[in-house]
């Protein structure tokens, strides 16, 4: 009878394993048992991923048999904890299968676990292989971008909790190729992470596919930049030497932003002036465009003063200025509001 | 991003106000004669070290890229202006190196055809420096960096030119 009510467990936990399985971590982490720590690693993303559009699915298939060889893993561990202790335990944590269950139930429950443990082996061998054949079937773009998608949310967790954590348990539990593949899943994945930030640096690789095409572009713009610092070095060395003088040249870096270095000159050189732990106190509003003025390595001080209006809404007026500007309003209307640049005057 | 990653802000101004004075430096030292081409090949050539150097400096050895340059412009100027011994050493050091660089690509190139891009990785192993001895990951990762690095660089001299 005890049995026969456990029976269905195991194939609850093949078959519809997922709305069943949070609950039961929950369970088996108020146990604080190390096991089901460091699977549970593997749980809170699995909802997450099933839960999306159904294009993922094969993407997350090959994943659900990963986190479900970690159940049958650790599943023989917590029964035998569970048959150590007394039942009540077993009563809370399986509250909504077994109704009860006595202590006496240990060897049937061996015996249903090495049934599950197989019933997982050949699901998972059935799902490895169905997921090498879908995987072969989809086209390159699809493949790269679900796995990116699925890999990254992984990736977040590793980072999160310690990523040896997983990875270890899985080979000690003698299941080397699957370390393997699991360990080579996450540098594919973290290669095509690196080849997206790539994809955002290098203008024009958005458009190319594939990622050898991507190097090449990739390649190509490296080389182009190297030669254009050449050049523009070679036209440095050639022109009128004039050009060098501090001041010329300070001019010709603040041709650009002159229309805004009035209202920044006023309250950098106050901040600038004072200690260099005051900026710090409210750095939480302005870290990004405050670091760098402490972190001159100052000359001498008029020259580096000289040197930092000139520079700073150059710098600010590049590329990504338009989130440096905001920053920069935010702490000129910080600092004009809260009467904060007068408190830095006195403090200095 | 993550911590490695350099705030650009303060990259940008390091490494001009780094630029500007190896600038003023050359140009102090030895200011320009004549404009005949050997004396711009040579002022091109101490522009562009003071470039790279200033480049590699700025990033503070953080990055694996600007560890190997640095190693890079000092044993050239060691080369320079040092004693043969120096230069034995410098030379046995960068024998050894290259042997152990070459023994990790091997076996770096054999991860690397697995993925499918093993010509195009080793062309991006000589252009960024310190390649040489990088897996796939690190050297996306350090490429990535030195790109920024170098469009910051082009910007400026643009900027000073």
């Amino acid at each position: 009878m005890a049995a026969f009510s456990f029976q269905p467990h195991p194939f609850l936990l093949d078959s519809i394993f997922l709305p069943n399985t949070p609950t039961k971590v929950s369970g088996f982490m108020e146990e604080g048992n190390i096991n089901s720590n460091c699977f549970s690693q593997f749980y809170p993303p699995e909802p997450i991923q099933e839960s999306p559009l159904d294009p993922k699915f094969h993407e997350s298939s090959c994943l659900d048999h990963s986190s479900k060889l970690a159940h049958s893993d650790n599943e023989p561990s917590v029964t035998k904890k569970q048959s150590t202790d007394d039942s009540t335990v077993v009563d809370k944590l399986e509250s909504g299968e077994q109704v009860t269950q006595n202590v006496t139930l240990t060897d049937r429950k061996r015996k249903t676990r090495s049934r599950t443990t197989l019933n997982s082996a050949q699901s998972k061998d059935a799902k490895e292989g169905k997921s090498k054949k879908q995987r072969k079937r989809n086209d390159v773009l699809k493949n790269e971008k679900k796995e990116s998608k699925a890999d990254k949310k992984d990736q977040k967790k590793a980072t999160e909790e310690p990523p040896t954590g997983y990875i270890h348990v899985r080979a000690r539990r003698g299941q080397a190729t699957d370390s393997h593949s699991l360990a080579e899943r996450v540098r594919r994945e973290k290669i095509s992470e690196r080849m997206k930030i790539l994809q955002r640096l290098v203008p024009g690789c958005d458009k190319v596919t594939g990622k050898a095409l991507m190097l090449d572009e990739i390649i190509n713009y490296v080389q182009s930049l190297q030669n254009q610092v050449e050049f523009l070095s070679m036209k440095l060395a050639s022109v009128n030497p004039m050009f060098y003088d501090f001041g010329v040249d300070l001019e010709a870096l603040m041709v650009r932003p002159e229309r805004v270095n009035g209202s920044i000159a006023s309250p950098l050189p106050s901040l600038q002036q004072c200690n260099p732990t005051q900026p710090t106190a409210f750095a939480d509003t302005t870290t990004t465009t405050f670091v760098p003025a402490n972190n001159y390595p100052l000359l001498d001080a008029s020259a580096a003063l000289l040197l930092q209006q000139g520079q700073r809404p150059n710098v600010f007026s590049q590329d990504n200025g338009s989130l440096l500007w905001d920053v920069e309003d935010q702490r000129q209307k910080f600092l004009n509001s809260s009467g904060l640049n007068d408190n830095l005057c006195c403090f200095h | 991003m993550s911590p490695h990653h350099l705030n650009p802000s303060s990259l940008k101004s390091r490494f001009t106000t780094r630029f500007l004075r190896a600038l003023t430096n050359i140009n102090a030292q030895n200011p320009i004669s004549s404009s005949s081409p050997r004396e711009i090949l040579q002022r091109y050539r101490r522009i562009k070290v003071a470039a790279d150097k200033s480049m590699a400096y700025s990033v503070r050895s953080r990055r694996t890229w600007s560890r190997a340059m640095r190693w890079k412009l000092r044993s050239r100027s060691w080369r320079q202006a040092s004693s043969v011994r120096r230069l034995k050493i410098t030379t046995t050091c960068h024998q050894a190196i290259m042997k152990k660089t070459a023994h990790e690509r091997e076996s770096k190139t054999t991860t690397g055809e697995e993925v499918g891009f093993g010509v195009q990785t080793d062309g991006l192993r000589e252009l960024v420096p310190g390649g040489e001895a990088m897996d796939i990951c690190n050297l996306l990762d350090e490429t990535a960096h030195y790109i920024k690095c170098l469009t910051t660089q082009v910007q400026r001299e643009q900027i000073a030119s």
